[in-house]
């Protein structure tokens, strides 16, 4: 089912929590909200289930207008941080009672209960309460719970966070398997990059209620629309190189060390601007524009050599590849990549390479 | 696509419409019962006690005034009322929260047969004030009750308990206090339970002895639920009327003796039928209860930042 | 203060505690002679039923039991009723004014039934039950203070589980009763209990508005037996037996459960 988001904005009291979010969540596709704590993305949730009323726009449902519609009616699934199983019902009931609600036999509840088990492997555990489950099998459970009407929409908030480091991981390809598996259009949401570009087709990021762009989690990535979205985005974070425009090139704030890149657009002389550039796109031995640097530390991650460099006064994380062999305090030469290279206007955040 | 906002906005204005309607669902069956026997009686006993010659089966009265009241204020039975009450409290209460102190503390210890000792500590509280009010009466009985043989094996000659006037307070003031104890511990218990224990392993390490950790951290530690526990038991004490049925016949004491306050407001009404004075006599008694919750919530206002 | 002190003195008082249920029991099974003997026997001599067969028969106890059954089943379950809607309109439903209407609610706990007997009586009597059973039923349906208890455990049950059961297109009614009932069943165990043990032993209220023997619950029973059948200790013990026992049973099975609720009571939350 698609989902299309008109005008959204949710208010309460003189805050706003969304602000006029317009955006298509393509058919049986796996969608990230995505956004740091506070963005409004389980506000976005909420008002996606029905939980909380919109104050103004529209949320069509394959073109239906669900705005005003009670969350019994919406035909959604939700999954909540912390699962929100009933403590008292044992598995199987959990899963079985929105069927039960719906008023299906018996058999033929117990037989979709089965199958979603199957589905999230959980079918040895069926007859256990919440609190004999484990974390990640709760969370199995609670998705079940969720799948068991055949809802035409998945909503998971936050389904993650609850989980330790490694788990999670684990969890996050499971959310993935299911979905495809299910093929119902999923919506999840998460403050972790990693986890929403990990798994996501579409990645819907999200600041203090504004939407920053939404695509592939790799279109984000690659091209950025504005500076948050790029220093959201990526592990190391973007390096941030602080300096001025003049003539159509990038200068450097102490030195005046020149960088040049194609702008977008004619900038005037003196706007502050910052170059973004991502530890990947470090080149040694330098081509093309080369910039000198000195070695100032340096850590091994995996095969990588993960170094911080001092570029014309300023510090920056760059990934030299281990054939290279560097030390600490040497002084050599490198160049940028094109790609995952951005310049920002410094106070508007517009992307103006 | 007019027509299905139309229909959208139908939908919600549906929706708060019944959204509206539920509490008042949810809440209907309690309230009615509450505004019937609760508040309603309330605010009209009030009335009754403000006219003067007010019959019950006709409602009628000649004025608003406050007959009533000076009546009741006038009438030695009431006094006594007041005079016995006032006692009562002043006994049973101090009595039972310092005993019940020295027992909830012993209670609080790690010690064995706890579910043992708490069923016989509090047993009482279970039962009907009533038939454990009868078993009182046979103890105190003159010629073959438990207390009197007690009191012969110690060489003690036998009292009348519950036949001369002079004894029928000190008997209802034994009784009272036994009953109390169960609810008194209980709630002295939680407030042991409430004082975290490292206040005493840190006085343990600062090196101090057992009664010194009573006086100087127990003890201040407890003064709110003690506080709260004396009020608590002054409300039900001054309420004391169920236990002079069995011990006495139904009478406030031998020789009419023994009136307390919420005796003389059932006497007024049930057997004098003069309504006016059971009210004034109620009101009476929901000032001096008032007053005591009053103290209460300063007191658990006062010791919140505990 | 060394252990065996404590435990002595502790011994003591949970004797002083328990020998009047000791006494009655004891009381219950002699014989009109042993009973008046001097010094008196700790245990019977030869332990008789008779007095209870008396009770029995005499007076009519099994009716008496019966209807405190009949009274105290009903004052539960209709005061659970009104209750636990109350308690989730208080907790779940959001209206305004709800936080000014409950407290004004515990306000009024203040307020001592003794007051309140005059008018009840008068509307009772308008309403023509006097001497029925519904008159020990209906006037206590509501209680603000078992209201309050069942709210605050409401309160602790997360929200989400409300939405989730929501989403999953239960409404209010269906919530409350599959998931809220069931989840707070400690708390309603401890309400009821409290609830059946002031039920069970009424009296004042019993006084006024019964009056025939068919509608007598046992402890106006048990005084109307001591007024009517003349002082007969051995017999009067026997009936008080009767009146007792069921709470005993009922305190010794659900203690913990009882004393956090009059804890709690106590000293509000």
């Amino acid at each position: 089912m698609q989902v299309t988001i008109e005008h959204l904005t949710k208010r309460f009291g003189e805050t706003i929590a969304v602000n006029d979010l317009s955006v298509t969540l393509g058919d049986g596709r796996l969608v990230a909200l995505l956004g740091p704590s506070g963005c409004g993305k389980t506000t976005i949730l909420n008002m996606l289930s029905g939980i909380l009323p919109a104050t103004e726009g529209r949320i069509l449902f394959d073109g239906r207008d669900v705005t005003a519609l009670p969350p019994e009616k919406r035909n959604v699934g939700l999954v909540f941080q912390n699962y929100a199983l009933y403590p008292h019902m044992t598995a199987l009931e959990n899963i079985c009672f929105p069927l039960e609600i719906k008023k299906m036999p018996k058999k033929q509840r117990l037989e979709r209960a089965a199958q979603l088990a199957q589905l999230v492997r959980i079918s040895e555990l069926l007859y256990r309460k919440p609190s004999e489950l484990s974390g990640g099998q709760q969370q199995r459970v609670a998705i079940a719970r969720a799948l068991a009407k055949e809802p035409q929409l998945l909503l998971l908030d936050e389904p993650l966070s609850n989980l330790d480091a490694k788990l999670r991981v684990e969890m996050r390809e499971e959310i993935l398997r299911i979905q495809r598996a299910s093929k119902v259009t999923t919506v999840f949401v998460t403050h972790d990059q990693e986890e929403a570009s990990s798994i996501a087709d579409q990645v819907v990021l999200l600041k203090q209620g504004v939407l920053q762009q939404q695509d592939t989690a790799r279109k984000l990535y690659d091209e950025p629309d504005n500076f948050f979205v790029a220093d959201f985005l990526g592990a190391p974070p973007i390096n941030k190189l602080c300096g001025t425009i003049e003539g159509g090139k990038f200068r450097f704030r102490d030195s005046g060390a020149a960088y040049g890149l194609p702008l977008r657009r004619e900038v005037a002389d003196g706007t502050a601007a910052v170059l973004a550039v991502r530890a990947e796109s470090v080149v040694v031995p330098a081509a093309g524009q080369t910039l000198p640097c000195r070695v100032v530390e340096r850590y091994t991650i995996g095969k990588d050599e993960l170094s911080i460099l001092d570029v014309e006064g300023q510090r920056m994380r760059g990934y030299i590849s281990g054939d290279y062999p560097i030390q600490k305090g040497d002084a050599l030469d490198i160049s940028f990549r094109r790609k995952g290279v951005f310049l920002f206007d410094a106070e508007t955040g517009e992307r103006l390479s | 696509m007019k027509r299905l906002e139309k229909a959208a906005r139908r939908d919600r204005s549906k929706l708060s419409a019944r959204a509206a309607l539920a509490p008042a669902a949810f809440l209907a069956p309690f309230m009615t019962g509450l505004a019937i026997f609760t508040l309603y009686p309330f605010v009209n006993v009030i009335l009754i006690s403000f006219k003067e010659k007010y019959k019950m089966l006709t409602g009628e009265f000649s004025a608003f005034g406050t007959e009533n009241y000076q009546a009741v204020l006038g009438d030695p039975n009431f006094l006594n009322g007041l005079r016995n009450t006032g006692l009562y409290v002043l006994f049973v209460v101090p009595a039972a929260t310092v005993i019940a102190l020295f027992l909830a503390y012993l209670l609080n210890k790690e010690i064995k047969l706890k579910g043992l000792f708490q069923t016989c500590y509090f047993l009482p509280m279970v039962t009907s004030v009533t038939a454990i009010g009868l078993v009182w009466k046979w103890m105190f009985n003159y010629d073959y009750g438990l207390i009197n043989y007690l009191l012969s094996l110690f060489g003690a000659d036998a009292v009348n308990w519950l036949n001369n006037p002079a004894y029928n307070l000190p008997a209802l003031i034994i009784y009272g206090i036994w009953s109390m104890l169960p609810f008194t511990i209980i709630l002295l218990l939680a407030g042991f339970q409430n004082i975290n224990a490292q206040y005493y392993t840190a006085a343990r390490a600062d090196g101090a002895k057992p009664g010194k950790i009573f006086l100087r951290i127990t003890l201040p530690l407890l003064a709110p639920t003690i506080g709260l526990t004396l009020i608590i038991n002054m409300i039900s004490a001054s309420k004391v009327f169920s236990e002079l049925f069995p011990l006495f016949n139904g009478q406030p004491g031998s020789a009419y003796s023994l009136y307390t306050v919420v005796y003389y407001l059932y006497d007024a009404f049930y057997v004098q039928w003069k309504l006016g004075r059971a009210a004034a006599s109620a009101v009476i008694l929901f000032v001096i209860v008032l007053a005591l919750t009053l103290v209460q919530l300063f007191i658990q206002r006062k010791w919140k930042n505990y | 203060m060394s252990r065996t002190i404590a435990y002595a003195i502790l011994a003591l008082g949970a004797l002083t505690m328990v020998f009047p249920f000791f006494w009655m029991i004891v009381s219950s099974l002699k014989t009109a002679a042993e009973v008046n003997t001097t010094p008196p026997t700790f245990l019977p001599e030869s332990p008789t039923f008779d007095n209870y067969v008396y009770a029995f028969e005499k007076a009519p106890f099994a009716r008496y039991f019966l209807n405190s059954v009949i009274v105290t089943a009903a004052c539960v379950a209709s005061t659970m009723f009104t209750t636990i809607l109350a308690a989730f309109a208080f907790s779940r439903l959001k209206f305004p004014g709800r936080d000014v209407l409950f407290a004004s609610l515990l306000a009024l706990m203040m307020i001592p039934f003794e007051m309140l007997i005059i008018t009840n009586y008068q509307t009772i009597v308008g309403w023509k039950l006097t001497d029925t059973r519904w008159a020990l039923i209906i006037p206590f349906t509501s209680s603000i203070f078992y209201t309050y208890i069942l709210r605050n455990f409401f309160l602790s049950i997360p929200d989400s589980l409300y939405y989730s059961a929501r989403v999953d297109g239960a409404s209010n009614w269906r919530y409350l009763w599959r998931v809220m009932v069931p989840m707070a069943k400690p708390a309603l165990a401890t309400i009821g209990l409290l609830n059946a043990i002031t039920c069970w032993n009424a009296f004042l209220w019993t006084v006024l508005v019964t009056n025939s023997p068919e509608n007598r619950t046992l402890p106006f029973g048990l005084y109307a037996f001591m007024t009517s059948s003349g002082i007969r200790y051995e017999r009067l013990m026997a009936a008080a037996t009767i009146v007792v026992i069921p709470m005993v049973i009922l305190f010794v099975c659900f203690r913990k459960n009882i004393v956090t609720g009059v804890s709690r009571g106590g000293l509000k939350g």
